[in-house]
């Protein structure tokens, strides 16, 4: 449908996993490689308001839809 | 998803060097527009008269500055038109690895990640190739009764520092001149 998960409060901790539904592994990824333009050593909230792209294949038990694995290019343990 | 978007997202990713003109686009047309809400989606080579005739019609208007109806509005938009910033909502691009991405929506109030629609505004073309916009409009009465636009200075050392930065980020082959 293309609407938001938050629209007024911002994402900070609670609403993190529910960026991974929103934009997809490329749109994350700009968005840390923005964050990175602004804040070069990560100091300022790290790992708040973008999820990481761990985080995302982490969430929830593991899924697997038609043989594809989420974020397959992420390193597993 | 439609033909001459993959067409476009090919053309980018098989090109070394493009310049970005509405001709090239060749991707136009007004994809939704609910009235009642305030909010249109287009593609971005619809000229500015096209848009324009089809808020008329629920008196309705845009809510930024422009002089020339003949552009299109991913011109308007490369071009940083004056409180264009204010309106977007979301847009669709295409960057300079040819992947499609989506940031922002049709709704008014959003937060959810950083605001590319807005960062992109005044990009001029360089960054990515802006392919969909949505944007509030205003009824007539409103637009009518809004100041004239101002003229601003907008080339600082700053921005351009942070532009040449983002452009590793948006375009890391630097296809987009």
């Amino acid at each position: 449908m293309g609407g938001t998960i938050t629209g007024e409060h911002g994402v900070g901790v609670e609403k993190l996993n529910a960026m991974c539904h929103q934009f997809n592994t490329q749109e994350l990824e700009i968005f840390h490689k923005i964050k990175h333009v602004f804040d070069k050593n990560s100091l300022l909230n790290p790992g708040k308001a973008v999820a990481e792209l761990h985080r995302c294949a982490e969430l929830g038990a593991m899924h697997v839809h038609r043989g594809e694995l989420p974020y397959p290019e992420l390193e597993r343990f | 998803m439609d033909s001459r978007l993959q067409q476009l997202q090919t053309l980018v990713k098989e090109s070394s060097s493009l310049h970005i003109k509405s001709t090239l686009l060749d991707y136009s047309g007004i994809v939704e527009y609910y009235a009642e809400d305030l909010v249109i989606s287009v593609k971005a080579g619809t000229s500015i008269a096209q848009i324009k005739k089809q808020l008329k019609r629920n008196n309705q208007a845009l809510s930024f500055y422009t002089d020339n109806n003949d552009i299109s509005i991913g011109a308007a938009y490369a071009q940083g038109a004056q409180d264009l910033s204010d309106c977007v909502l979301g847009v669709k691009i295409i960057d300079g690895n040819g992947t499609y991405l989506n940031f922002g929506g049709q709704v008014m109030k959003n937060v959810a990640g950083y605001d590319v629609a807005r960062l992109l505004v005044g990009s001029k073309g360089k960054l990515a190739l802006i392919m969909q916009i949505s944007f509030k409009v205003m009824p007539v009465t409103y637009v009518n009764q809004l100041p004239p636009p101002i003229k601003r200075k907008n080339n600082s050392v700053l921005h351009q520092q942070i532009e040449k930065k983002l452009k590793q980020v948006f375009d890391p082959r630097g296809i987009f001149n």
